[in-house]
Parts: structure tokens; C-alpha cells; sequence
């Protein structure tokens, strides 16, 4: 379990280069100005309960993956260029030990900013008089949560598998645009239109659905409709009985996808690879 | 079971083979010395035994543990001077030996760590990234002695050192091997190895070259000496048929005019007949040097012959 050791190294190298502070910061910042402007309606009325974590679920979505990746995509290559990968292995420690050490560190980091970001944000909401929705609050945190971990992870699994810095740097934006901008849901579409004979069909298959909905942004978005009471209204309403693609095991089983798949295949290059 | 054990270890990097069905055997307890010029794949072998680079065929072991795959445990009785390294950012040096204690499971105090190589109590609370290349030194040596290591693997371990950084090198590395750890270190300076190592490997190409005693080494080396006589005050004429006359001596191998001197190269035992040689043929031999062949002849020629 010396990964644990590495984590908390980990969790102290953000603290002492300041990157804790920065991360925290940053989201405290954006997440309170963010409440502050949507605790009121344009005439100057209290918002309506949840419109405050509706607000921070949207920003998060695009903020935590931001964080996630910025914050990891070096954090294995680095080691390895600067060289004090060679002084780490020196001691008792796995390749192993350093993927699960750094993806557990930087989760802490982002899962920190995230609970400062909401916890600072709901205050600004209830100092300008928005109405208090705990449980909208609980479940937009927890997807944030969930968000920054699978980006971790992705950004780690990058970090894991290339020699160089540049290289992460690049991949971890291409991935960040790729998902949050939902750039995903054009494959299969493309795929579709070749498939189709260079052609828009006039129907949508299942299995393009099914790829599109494997974007974890997707997922946790679809997480949250399912999960929140009543559909709050941010998210668009989810049908009674959501299609398998959209329904939470499926959400569940994408976001856990996203989070194991990375790890295990950065692993997976970085331990055959020479240092 | 040997403290290090290498068989048949051949690793290419692209179209460069650093190491060429590498076998080598370390003994416990002994100090070993690894020779070899920049290049010669020193650093390779050393990262194949601790894990950092996966051969392409043979296998290595440490401790009698396999490199590939107890890596963990080698690591843990392994202390590591590795080459390329870097220290960690932002940390300073107490960070370094309390994270590497706590890493180690050991008990060490790291003032105690620190006096012994040479850092003060003010240079380690300094981030180690301000150290200059010899503090980071000493810094990685301390971090390699925590937990009396079994072994003790050191890559080029004086870079950077002063020589009077060197010198508590030497000694710590005699400290350790007389607690009974196995020392192994790398080296392209000679005179480092030979003073504190009992057996010494030269490495040309990923290929051993030799392995054996620094006594052995030496015995290999030959026991050809040389002398040089100055010849101030001898006739030119003379001067021109000495090096036939002292050819002639039983166990001189050659001799040379070079200026105003005689240079002699034979046996130790022939030394004084060669002089004698000289006088007999009424040559005025106003001094006399003489000097062994060194084991840095023998180092440059073992690693460049047939370059």
C-alpha cells in the first residue's frame, strides 16, 4: 500500500508548489462569482432553490475537468523528465505505486477545490437570499466529484504513457475538447454518415446513441438527470423510461469505464517502457 | 547467493547495444568497482539490476531476488545513487530524508544522515533544487543510506564532489562495507576504484572485459617498469650506442634516447643491471626515476585496444 505514501507526497508537492492553492482558488473564485449572479433573477428576486447549484453544475462541468486535467497531465512525464523518477524508484516503491499515487494525490486536489468551490458558492447564494437546496447541492457536488476523478484519471493514463511533457500537454487538451465540447459526439455521427454511403440517413441508429453517451461528460450529465428529484430545471427533463444509454447503470458503468480504463492502460505502457 | 547477479544481460536501445550477453557476479559484502569509459553501458546495467530498464534477454538479480519482479523488496535493501537523477521539487532536504525514511520503514535520524555526508543543519532545511550538483550529491547519498541497505548501488558517485567530498565518499563506502553491506559502484576514474575496491569489472562496449583483484589487475598489468636515466655530461657518441648496450641486459624490453635521457622499460629486477649497464660503458648517469607501469595504462588499453 505504498501508494497511499505517494498520494499524500503527491497532495504535499501541490501544496508546497502552491498548485492547492491555485486550484482552490481558481474554483472558490468562478463558483462564487457564478452564485452571486444567479442567486437573484433579473428583477432583483431570490432565484428559485437549486438555481444556484444549477449554475454550479454547469460551470463545474466545463471547470472541473479544466482543473483535472491541468493539474495531472504532467504529473507522471514530469517526474520522469526532471529525473526524480530515478530517486522516487530508488526507494521501495512500484511504477504501480506511482500511477495510483498520483491519481489518488490529484483527485484529493480537485475533490478539494470542488467541495471549497460549492461550499463558498452556496454561501454567496444564501447571503444574497437564494433559497437552500441540500440535496440539489449533495448530488451536483458529488457528479463534480466524480467528473474531476475521470479526468484525473484520463490525465494521469496520459501522463503514464508518453516521454515527454509536450506530448501529455497536448494529448490532455485534445481529451479536455474532445469531451467537454463534446467533439466525441461527431464520431460516431461521422462513422455513421460513411457507413451510411456518404449519406445523412433518416433514421439514427441505436449504436450511435450508445457511442455518444459513452462521453463520461455525457454520462455524468445523464447521472444527474436521473439522480435529481423531479428534474431540476437545468437538466434537460429524462424520459419516465430513459433508453438503456441514458438510464444510470449505463452512466455508471461509463463513468467507472472512464476512471479504470485510463489508469490501467497508462499503467500498462508505463511499466513496459524504459526510464 | 550473490549480492549481484547478471546473466547473459543484452539490451539494445534502437540500433545502440548497450550491453552484450552481460554476465556478472558481485559477491556479498565485497566492495566492487565498475570501470568502464562514458558509454560503455555501466549506467545500463545498473538501471537493468534495479528495474528502471527492461533488458532484452537475461535476467538479473539482487540479493538473490529477481529484478523484474521483487523489485519492491530489491529497492527497500537497496540503497540508490542512481545516475540522471533529479532531486524532488520544492522539498528540502530533512523533506527528502523523512519522506525516504517513512518510504524505507526505517528509523533513522536524519541530523545524523546529514553530519554524515557533509550537509549542515541549515543546508537541509534549503529546498535540495538550490543545492549545487555536489550537495544534491551528498543529499542522494544520505537518502541511499537510510535504513542500513544490504547493498549500496552508486553511479559514478563522486560527479560533482569536491575532493573533499570524495574523500568522505571513500570513506562512508568503507564504513558501509565494514557493517557488512555489498558495495557496488560505477566509475570512469580509476584511482577512486582502485583505492577502495577489492574486485573491479571493466566494461568496453556492454561487454566485461575483465574481471579480478586490483592486486590481480595489477599482476596483469605486468610488472614492466621504466627507468629513465639523465645522461648530462655523456659523450654524444657514447650517448647514441647506449640503448643497443642495455638491450642486451637480460629482462630490459626496450630503450629509448628521448633528449638528454635514457629511457629504460624492463623487469623490476633488471632496473639496476640496466644502470649498471650504463656505467660499465662509462656513461654519466647524473639521476634516476623510475616508475611502475599504472593500472590506468592498463584500464586505457584493456577499454581501447582493438578501437
Amino acid at each position: 500500500m505504498s501508494w497511499r505514501l505517494l498520494a499524500r507526497k503527491d497532495v504535499g508537492d501541490a501544496i508546497r508548489q502552491y498548485h492547492l492553492h491555485a486550484a482552490v482558488a481558481l474554483t472558490v473564485l468562478l463558483f462564487a462569482g457564478t452564485a452571486y449572479v444567479t442567486a437573484r433573477t433579473f428583477r432583483g428576486e431570490p432565484a428559485a432553490p437549486g438555481a444556484v447549484a444549477g449554475a454550479l453544475a454547469t460551470l463545474g462541468t466545463f471547470l472541473v475537468p479544466l482543473l483535472a486535467v491541468g493539474f495531472s497531465q504532467g504529473v507522471v512525464v514530469g517526474m520522469r523528465e526532471r529525473g526524480d523518477l530515478k530517486l522516487l524508484l530508488g526507494l521501495p516503491f512500484s511504477r504501480r505505486d506511482v500511477v495510483l499515487g498520483s491519481v489518488a494525490g490529484r483527485t484529493a486536489v480537485v475533490w478539494a477545490s470542488v467541495l471549497a468551490g460549492v461550499l463558498i458558492g452556496t454561501l454567496v447564494g444564501l447571503a444574497r437570499g437564494a433559497g437552500l437546496a441540500v440535496d440539489l447541492l449533495l448530488i451536483v457536488t458529488g457528479m463534480l466529484a466524480v467528473l474531476g476523478a475521470v479526468f484525473v484519471a484520463i490525465a494521469v493514463g496520459i501522463s503514464s504513457s508518453v516521454s515527454t511533457e509536450t506530448r501529455a500537454g497536448a494529448l490532455a487538451i485534445g481529451a479536455f475538447f474532445l469531451f467537454v465540447f463534446q467533439l466525441w459526439t461527431q464520431i460516431p455521427r461521422f462513422l455513421l454518415w460513411l457507413v451510411n454511403g456518404f449519406a445523412a440517413p433518416t433514421t439514427v441508429p441505436t449504436w450511435v446513441h450508445v457511442l455518444i453517451n459513452c462521453n463520461p461528460v455525457l454520462a455524468a450529465w445523464n447521472l444527474l438527470a436521473t439522480v435529481l428529484p423531479g428534474g431540476a430545471a437545468f437538466v434537460a427533463e429524462m424520459p419516465a423510461t430513459p433508453p438503456f444509454y441514458r438510464a444510470l447503470p449505463f452512466a455508471i458503468a461509463v463513468l467507472a469505464a472512464w476512471i479504470v480504463g485510463p489508469i490501467a492502460l497508462g499503467y500498462r505502457r508505463f511499466d513496459r517502457t524504459d526510464l | 547467493m550473490a549480492a549481484i547477479q547478471l546473466d547473459g544481460v543484452t539490451k539494445h536501445f534502437g540500433a545502440v547495444t548497450a550491453l552484450q550477453t552481460l554476465d556478472l557476479t558481485v559477491e556479498r559484502g565485497e566492495i566492487f568497482g565498475f570501470l568502464g569509459p562514458n558509454g560503455a553501458g555501466k549506467s545500463t546495467a545498473i538501471d537493468v539490476m534495479l528495474d528502471y530498464v527492461r533488458p532484452d534477454a537475461g535476467t538479473a538479480s539482487v540479493l538473490g531476488l529477481d529484478s523484474a519482479t521483487q523489485t519492491v523488496e530489491i529497492r527497500r535493501r537497496t540503497g540508490i545513487l542512481p545516475d540522471g537523477y533529479a532531486v524532488f521539487p520544492a522539498m528540502t532536504g530533512y523533506d527528502h530524508l523523512e519522506f525516504a525514511i517513512e518510504a524505507v520503514g526505517a528509523d533513522d535520524d536524519p541530523d545524523a544522515l546529514l553530519d554524515r555526508v557533509g550537509l549542515t543543519a541549515t543546508e537541509g532545511a534549503r529546498e535540495a533544487e538550490s543545492y549545487s550538483k555536489g550537495m544534491a550529491q551528498r543529499l542522494t547519498l544520505a537518502v541511499a543510506l537510510v535504513g542500513e541497505p544490504d547493498l549500496l548501488v552508486l553511479d559514478e558517485p563522486t560527479t560533482g564532489l569536491d575532493p573533499g567530498g570524495a574523500r568522505r565518499m571513500r570513506e562512508i563506502i568503507e564504513a558501509e562495507a565494514d557493517r557488512g553491506a555489498t558495495v557496488f559502484f560505477s566509475s570512469h576514474i580509476l584511482a577512486q576504484v582502485e583505492a577502495v575496491c577489492d574486485r573491479v569489472g571493466i566494461l568496453r562496449d556492454g561487454q566485461l572485459v575483465t574481471v579480478d583483484t586490483i592486486d590481480g589487475l595489477r599482476e596483469a598489468a605486468g610488472s614492466d617498469g621504466q627507468l629513465r636515466l639523465r645522461l648530462d655530461g655523456t659523450a654524444e657518441s657514447l650517448r647514441s650506442t647506449l640503448p643497443e648496450t642495455v638491450r642486451s641486459v637480460e629482462g630490459v624490453v626496450g630503450a629509448e634516447l628521448d633528449g638528454d635521457a635514457l629511457v629504460v622499460t624492463c623487469e623490476d629486477a633488471a632496473k639496476a643491471r640496466a644502470v649498471a649497464a650504463c656505467l660499465d660503458a662509462g656513461a654519466t648517469v647524473s639521476d634516476v626515476e623510475t616508475s611502475r607501469r599504472s593500472l590506468e595504462d592498463l584500464f586505457v588499453s584493456v577499454t581501447e585496444d582493438g578501437r
